[in-house]
């Protein structure tokens, strides 16, 4: 029995510790402030104190990919609140567990429009997998324990529980306190096991499916990086030879090194990846969605194809792409049980091999190779790397090293998901659903706290970088070494490349004026160097990886350059347009 | 082959779907914005307490045949859809006898 007097909040306290909570990311106001009250007396459960909700959100969902576990974030009411409110939807997007404190004004006030009210609740609805208020001290444990069962079960996502002012400070009767919970206790990672009694019975018409196929790929998603199942899925491969295809968010889940895979599909994927899906006669998706980036037009999508979908979300299945077959259950207990059913089939599929080698697999063959021998620029080392030039390097550099990377969105997030190779588990954290600028830093720093083991990198274009740069402050205060990196061209480069490809050039509010990088980066106390030539690229990375603390890259970059390959907008994804010859190397300029 | 592939053009016809949810804030509203987002035609809703926390909730919907299974699926995995008693892990009624019955498959 524990007889201590306490209030709301410490019993929200305690139910995030048994919870297995260890950090929470937030900012305080006025109406969560007993609950900040409570934790100042909880050295267990550590506050990273952010600059902006947003980042709390999304440092919270860093966490959560590196590590598997909730990510917890907080605020205060009102416009703390609606703050949280796009990392709230990035992490839903991408079926990232969350749990989301807000404070709330009192409860005999709510309604009234008091000071800092917003119907918190109400706005989350859609962006959220479920959210609770808490509109009595009683509910406190109960809700705890659903909210985080909720945001672990099935299809993770982010839950939202609103706190009002009065019921964290609400004083809670030792007889409540030691009541049992009709909730009972979610563990770390759990999810339900598949109950669909057809299970079996589906499972097998699917291994009858690969064994009939002639051009089967396997595509896999982030649900194989969530589920931890990458080792089951390599196995599989390997026992059949079947290529494998990663998307944006499955890149960590399967390594492009090894000899069975293709690489990226969709709208910047590689040829081998397109070509093979739109000529593959059985498609195996493993934890994915079929994004639009990923099908294009999903009536042109695989026309040969069967598809068999391995998912935990019903939901999911037919909601683009309708499959031919699908399994739905966790992965970590259907694909085993798949793998049990299939018959070898290592002797075949030499001609769909053979097939597939006659198409690229990789992005770019134009690119300088700044780790290479002698002189790898061919006299032009003095020009400013390119975009690319300078993902390939840092890909190396991380991959080198054994790195996590957290990269924001734009043409840097397109030339890094292309040249990351390695597929090391939970390692590359990206917003692919929702496409979120402004996510690398924080994320970086919830991946930093959760994997301290790893060097964490984050990386951002510099659009990107200044709608949340604030934490570099965060960075500076926890002293994380985080190596922060922005990849510098002057210009909104993915909106520039579309302007330039498909409304005829007419570059509408997407160039920049940016202030000096790297300046800035120490005005906030940190280490920084900028990058403005091919030759010092390597050594400036090297001097990045080294650093016991935060450190500051710019690396300015040509202005105007395309990611390829490129499947134009309505296309489908065999009218992919491969790079053209570049154009010779321009003086960076910023303006 | 490309059977069965989604292709938004199918016609939807309206049919009458029965839930029961925990009374709970949001509860009734996430109901509504599900429908909303995924797109499905409200064409009518009703709903009356069940009890102390329950809330019986009638929709009239315009779906297609494609999208009736998916959005059930759905609305059954929001948290506060109860989940029916017996075998069916599902907490959602679809009522086939409904509009034959009460002749309420008119969109009206």
């Amino acid at each position: 029995m524990n007889d201590r007097p306490t209030n709301g909040a410490e019993w929200i306290c305690d139910s995030l510790v048994e919870e297995g909570v260890r950090i929470l990311f937030g900012h305080p106001g006025g109406a969560i402030l007993p609950f900040y009250d409570a934790l100042h007396g909880r050295p267990e459960l550590r506050h990273v104190l952010v600059r902006h909700e947003q980042a709390a959100a999304h440092a919270a969902d860093g966490y959560a990919r590196a590590t598997g576990n909730v990510g917890v974030c907080l605020a205060t009411s009102g416009p703390g609140a609606t703050n949280l409110v796009t990392g709230l939807a990035t992490a839903a997007m991408d079926s990232v567990p969350l749990v989301a404190l807000t404070g709330q004004v009192p409860t005999n006030v709510m309604g009234t429009d008091a000071f800092q009210e917003v119907d918190v609740l109400g706005l989350t609805i859609p962006v959220t997998k479920h959210g609770f208020l808490v509109e009595s001290f009683e509910d406190i444990p109960d809700v705890m324990r659903e909210a985080f069962r909720v945001a672990r079960s099935g299809r993770p996502g982010p839950v939202l529980v609103d706190l009002p002012k009065n019921v964290q400070a609400a004083a809670v009767p030792a007889y409540w306190r030691n009541r049992p919970a009709s909730v009972p206790p979610s563990e770390n990672g759990t999810r339900p096991a598949p109950t669909d009694p057809r299970l079996y019975e589906v499972l097998g018409q699917a291994a009858e499916l690969l064994d009939n196929a002639l051009r089967p790929v396997i595509m896999v998603g982030r649900g194989v990086v969530a589920s931890e199942t990458s080792e089951c899925v390599r196995a599989l491969a390997e026992a059949h030879r079947l290529p494998v295809i990663t998307t944006l968010l499955g890149l960590d889940a399967f390594s492009r090194n090894h000899p069975l895979s293709l690489g990226m599909p969709g709208m910047h994927g590689t040829a081998r990846a397109n070509r093979a899906i739109q000529e593959a006669d059985l498609i195996l998706g493993f934890g994915l969605r079929f994004d639009d980036r990923v099908t294009g037009p999903v009536a042109s999508f695989a026309p040969a194809a069967q598809i068999v979908l391995f998912e935990v979300d019903p939901a999911v299945v037919g909601r683009t792409v309708k499959p031919d077959l699908a399994v739905v259950g966790d992965l970590r207990t259907t694909l085993p049980a798949f793998r049990g059913r299939t018959r070898s089939r290592a002797h075949r599929g030499e001609e769909w091999w053979g097939r597939l080698r006659t198409w690229s697999r990789d992005p770019s063959s134009t690119v300088f190779d700044a780790a290479g021998e002698g002189s790898p620029f061919g006299g032009l080392e003095d020009q400013p790397p390119t975009g690319r030039e300078a993902a390939r390097a840092l890909a190396r550099q991380i991959e080198g090293a054994g790195g996590q990377v957290s990269t924001d969105v734009g043409q840097h997030q397109m030339w890094m998901a292309q040249e990351l190779k390695e597929g090391a588990p939970a390692t590359h954290f990206t917003s692919g659903g929702l496409g979120t600028m402004g996510y690398a830093l924080p994320a970086a720093i919830g991946a930093a706290f959760g994997r301290a083991d790893r060097a964490t990198w984050a990386v951002a274009g510099d659009g990107g970088f200044q709608m949340t740069l604030q934490e570099m402050a965060t960075v500076v205060q926890e002293d994380l070494p985080v190596r922060i990196v922005v990849v510098n061209n002057g210009y909104l480069g993915m909106v520039r490349q579309w302007q330039e490809l498909f409304f005829e050039g007419r570059y509408s509010a997407s160039r920049l004026s940016g202030p000096d990088m790297s300046a800035v980066a120490r005005a906030y106390g940190i280490p920084a160097r900028t990058v403005t030539r091919r030759d010092e690229l390597t050594s400036a990375l090297r001097w990045a990886d080294a650093a016991t603390g935060p450190v500051f890259l710019e690396i300015r970059v040509v202005n105007e350059e395309n990611v390829y390959p490129l499947v134009p907008p309505g296309a489908r994804l065999d009218e992919m347009v491969e790079e053209p010859i570049p154009p010779a190397p321009e003086p960076a300029t910023l303006p | 082959m490309n059977k069965g592939r989604t292709d938004g053009t199918e016609r939807p016809e309206v049919e009458t779907w029965i839930l029961r949810l925990r009374d709970r804030p949001g509860a009734l509203e996430r109901v509504l914005s599900l429908l909303r987002r995924r797109r499905v035609g409200l064409e009518g809703l009703s709903f009356a307490k069940a009890g102390e926390d329950r809330l019986d909730v009638e929709l009239h919907v315009g779906v297609t045949v494609v999208q009736r299974e998916r959005i059930q699926v759905e609305l059954a995995g929001l948290a506060d859809v109860e989940a029916a008693e017996g075998e069916e892990p599902v907490g959602l009624r679809r009522l086939d006898s409904f509009n034959e019955n009460e002749g309420t498959n008119d969109g009206t």
